[in-house]
């Protein structure tokens, strides 16, 4: 009888064992799973974000075709004054008040005008792309649940902020310095 | 048809996403202070030279355009930074409000530019 009563406590604390190490089991996934939510929780392109990067692809778009006008503009007053440059010469050879360190030479003051518009024409063709370039990747890559092309649009917001980050440096060091000579 | 909204918008962060969002966050921030140092001088300058007007509203553009930026640059950043998804979401909106400011005044800029030349164009005629 005592055999049997050392076997039944036996199992009855084999039985207890395992159970309790099955809860512990069971504990530790429950755990887990707690910790898994933290997961969903993450950030994600959700509906609104979504839908708010769409909007601004919108009006990125309408600010790349307004810099195009301008680009266009810019590039066609290029070409005019590469036409009319014997013209342009002349009237910088006589009306040089601005540039009176440069009298009479009116063909390095229209070399300099030159340069000097090929650059912003460089400068704003920079931006157009990088503003086309977003609003297409962004809009197609949220509307096609696409993961790599979102990371491009945005990629090329990035390097449109940098460029335009990089020219509000320039533009503010050269406001500074206007500020200083007035003062 | 109607679209389940809640599959077509569940694109993950990763962290290529990430850093190039909190690196447009904060170059965003240092256009915007800039932006706001910049319009000062500019309206100083205005001031000295006695022209008022442009001083006033050259300010204000730049406060009202600068202002929108700054906020995208430091909520997407907090948002990103605390794993907010309100936060960041508020972030995405200000960049829409920014470009949409940037795109009324250019239209602005374009329509007074056209106006002007039709002006000169007729006055000459």
């Amino acid at each position: 009888l005592s055999f049997a009563f050392c076997l039944f406590t036996f199992y009855f604390l084999l039985f207890n064992l395992t159970h309790f190490f099955l809860i512990l089991l069971k504990l530790k996934l429950l755990m887990e799973e707690e910790s898994s939510p933290l997961f969903d929780l993450d950030l994600q392109i959700d509906d609104a974000a979504g839908s708010y990067l769409r909007d601004t692809t919108k009006w990125t778009r309408i600010v790349s075709i307004i810099f195009i006008v301008i680009t266009a503009i810019m590039f066609l007053c290029l070409l005019a004054m590469i036409i009319a440059r014997s013209t342009m010469v002349d009237a910088y050879s006589q009306n040089n008040t601005s540039f009176s360190a440069y009298a009479n030479t009116g063909e390095g003051i229209f070399l300099m005008v030159v340069i000097f518009m090929v650059l912003l024409i460089a400068i704003l063709s920079a931006f157009v792309y990088l503003l086309l370039r977003f609003s297409r990747l962004t809009k197609k890559g949220i509307e096609a649940n696409d993961q790599a092309m979102l990371e491009s649009g945005i990629a090329s917001l990035k390097n449109y902020l940098i460029i335009t980050g990089i020219f509000t440096i320039i533009s503010v060091l050269s406001g500074i310095y206007q500020f200083i000579k007035i003062f | 048809m109607e679209h389940n909204t809640e599959d077509l918008f569940k694109i993950e962060m990763s962290n290529k996403l990430r850093d190039d969002l909190r690196t447009a966050g904060n170059w965003a921030k240092i256009i915007s202070i800039l932006g706001f140092v910049s319009a000062f001088c500019a309206m100083m300058v205005n001031l000295s030279n006695g022209s008022f007007l442009s001083a006033i509203f050259g300010a204000a553009f730049s406060v009202l355009l600068y202002i929108f930026l700054l906020k995208f640059g430091s909520l997407t950043k907090k948002g990103i930074d605390d794993n907010d998804q309100d936060t960041l979401n508020d972030g995405l909106l200000n960049l829409r409000t920014y470009f949409k400011i940037v795109a009324w005044l250019l239209i602005i800029v374009i329509v007074f530019v056209v106006i002007y030349v039709l002006f000169f164009v007729l006055r000459t005629i």
